[in-house]
């Protein structure tokens, strides 16, 4: 593995278990962190971008479902790890800022006595020592020390995601999986979360696997950035590379979002059809029932997840993307 | 505290409406106790005896109703529940006095037993969900509480303690013995609470067992405990702090509730293992028209329902900060 490669997600796949069987949500997902990197994760509700966070982190509880696949971090294999070795390595490699911090925060306990958790859990029992740690924590995230000693009810929505970010640093972590972790607050709030996001990024340089639905705000805090469609990846490439994307799901979720500065009644494109269903899947590329580009080998063979190169080691999984014209897609056309 | 204050005067009136509703609902009966001791006998008794027995019971002076609420409360706050008729001339307070220890005694550790076993087998069976040993105990759980209670009390009194005569029958010690502190007397009353107490536990251990396990199961779901594994806490701290003490919280109420009712007795296992807990004295009261005794027992059923949800509201607000709304902060 590259030297300045934190995460390396090899061949993933995860079903979870139906009263019907066993049913694949996340297909030949391989993708790359690098150190102190922010990936965007995008894709629609469904496309299994949190099931892949969940399973990086082995969080798939086996009454629900199975994984299988490689998932390197630095030099350990997270899929092959028996329980034991695994807890050592949660929270102090890999931390989680989760989907709804709203429910994150367990409702019983006071926020000190769930970083006390935390630490004694990783055999850290220095009560004084701990709770400096708590206070330089909580700053850092601009909260107050007196956040300490309140319940999870007592903060709102953007209180408690700030907790939550300072519990996922309380390691000095490598890498830290954002979850959609702005999705439920309002968007002055978000963009204050985000900026902190970025400050401490900057300052501590961990990576980051940021999931999210809005591409455009991937778009604008992320290095790179990957999409999930139906369980695989379609593309990845970095942020300047997506300017031009490849495959024709990627140019179509930048026509779904209003350009910056969009000056009145500009008509969005959004994208015929439906996402597909995990139970019954299209065959060959999952895209090409929606797809403007489809042609009938698409319906029919599986495209691969092929390199394009570049900076940011561009890929892509589309068997047209050589032969479909390149066009931008900031023009409203 | 705040919480607690405004707790406590609900509790309060809610006792003075019980005393009051139960000083009227007798006398909104037809007849008096005169009338059905005279039913008794069947008519072998002169009409004059009636007039006489109502002297006796002190019902021929028609005060007026308030005259007597006044009275009845005065008596109240004497501990003074009146004379039984039917155990003429105990009073009501003593006959309660003898029958609460035993009740409390059977019933109440009964219940704690099989609150604890159901609430530490609901846990397992939901950690191990969909495996063997939660599709067993699910499916024995759901058929023992199912069962019938009478049958399988009649059913241990009569293989286990008749036929096998494993452990004894009726009553809480043996009657040749005198109550005292003994170490010979303590083993015979255990001995003697075994199959009664049995019999609950085996009725009533299912309904915890499978309440716990559902909260559990919704509490696993939970994101914060999900988010406790990516955490590495380890597993004791998750099963006690994360799942259980949210998973305990709604079985709490649950039984505080039956904590009240342990008074009224478990009316069906006191008759059927002849115990002389409150349940039989008062099954004893109705069939004998006792109305004293019957005020006096709903009574005190009534006031430990009412204490035993007070406990329930301090321990829900000390398990749940949430409940502590305009609390101490």
């Amino acid at each position: 593995m590259a030297e300045n490669t934190i995460l390396r997600v090899d061949s993933l796949w995860v079903d979870y278990y139906t009263r019907s069987g066993p049913i694949r949500v996340v297909q030949d997902v391989s993708f790359e962190i690098r150190r102190g990197e922010i990936l965007g994760l995008a894709g629609e509700s469904g496309s299994g971008k949190s099931t892949v966070a969940q399973a990086v982190t082995r969080l798939i509880r086996p009454t629900v479902g199975r994984m299988g696949g490689d998932v390197w971090l630095q030099d350990e294999n997270i899929a092959q790890l028996d329980r034991k070795a695994l807890r050592h390595i949660k929270w102090k490699k890999v931390s989680i800022v989760a989907q709804s911090a709203m429910n994150s925060l367990n409702p019983v306990l006071r926020i000190r006595s769930q970083f006390d958790d935390i630490l004694q859990s990783h055999g850290q029992r220095n009560r004084q020592k701990n709770f400096a740690r708590m206070r330089e924590l909580i700053e850092m995230v601009s909260l107050s020390a007196e956040v300490l000693d309140a319940f999870p009810h007592q903060l709102s929505g953007g209180m408690k995601q700030r907790v939550a970010i300072a519990m996922a640093l309380l390691f000095h972590p490598d890498l830290v999986i954002m979850d959609e972790p702005t999705t439920a607050l309002d968007v002055i709030v978000e963009r204050e979360i985000v900026s902190e996001i970025k400050r401490l990024q900057r300052e501590f340089g961990f990576s980051v696997l940021f999931i999210s639905h809005d591409l455009d705000l991937l778009l604008r805090m992320a290095d790179r950035v990957a999409i999930m469609y139906g369980g695989y990846l379609m593309e990845i490439g970095s942020v300047q590379e997506f300017t031009h994307p490849l495959h024709p799901y990627s140019r179509a979720l930048l026509h779904s979002f209003p350009a910056i500065g969009a000056v009145g009644a500009e008509r969005r494109r959004g994208i015929p059809g439906y996402p597909p269903d995990p139970a019954n899947p299209p065959g060959g590329c999952r895209f090409h029932p929606r797809c403007p580009h489809s042609s009938e080998r698409c319906g029919s063979d599986l495209p691969l997840w092929e390199a394009v190169g570049g900076k940011g080691d561009q890929r892509v999984r589309c068997i047209r993307w050589r032969e479909i014209p390149n066009e931008s897609h900031t023009g409203s056309d | 505290m705040r919480y607690l204050m405004r707790r406590i005067i609900f509790y309060v009136v809610a006792f003075v409406a019980t005393i009051t509703i139960n000083f009227f609902l007798p006398r909104a009966m037809p007849g008096n106790p005169a009338e059905a001791l005279m039913s008794k006998f069947g008519g072998r008794l002169n009409p004059l005896a009636l007039k006489s027995i109502e002297i006796a019971f002190g019902l021929h002076e028609h005060e007026p109703i308030w005259n007597q609420y006044l009275q009845y409360l005065g008596q109240l706050l004497h501990g003074n529940l009146g004379t039984s008729l039917a155990y003429y001339p105990a009073s009501v307070s003593g006959l309660i006095g003898t029958a609460l220890p035993w009740t409390l005694f059977l019933v109440g550790l009964s219940t704690i037993i099989s609150f604890v076993i159901g609430i530490i087998i609901g846990s397992i069976s939901a950690w191990r969900f969909g495996g063997a040993f939660d599709t067993f105990m699910s499916t024995f759980f759901t058929f023992t509480y199912a069962f019938p209670y009478f049958w399988i009390a009649l059913a241990c009194l009569y293989l286990i303690g008749y036929l096998w005569g494993v452990f004894p029958i009726s009553g809480a010690y043996s009657m040749d013995l005198v109550p005292n502190l003994s170490v010979s007397f303590v083993f015979n009353v255990i001995r003697h609470a075994i199959l009664p107490s049995l019999t609950i536990i085996f009725t009533s251990v299912g309904y915890w067992a499978v309440n716990m396990r559902n909260t559990t199961i919704t509490t696993l779901a939970e994101d914060y405990v999900t988010m406790a594994e990516a955490k590495g806490i380890t597993l004791r701290r998750i099963l006690l702090r994360y799942a259980g003490r949210n998973a305990i919280l709604p079985n709490i109420t649950g039984f505080a509730m039956s904590m009240g009712f342990i008074v009224g007795g478990a009316i069906l296992t006191e008759i059927v293992f002849s115990y002389p807990g409150l349940g039989n004295l008062l099954f004893q009261a109705v069939q004998q028209e006792d109305y004293p005794l019957i005020q006096g027992i709903l009574m005190i059923i009534s006031f430990s329902v009412l204490a035993a949800n007070f406990v329930a509201d301090v321990t829900y607000s000390l398990l749940d900060p949430r409940v502590r709304v305009g609390g101490n902060q």
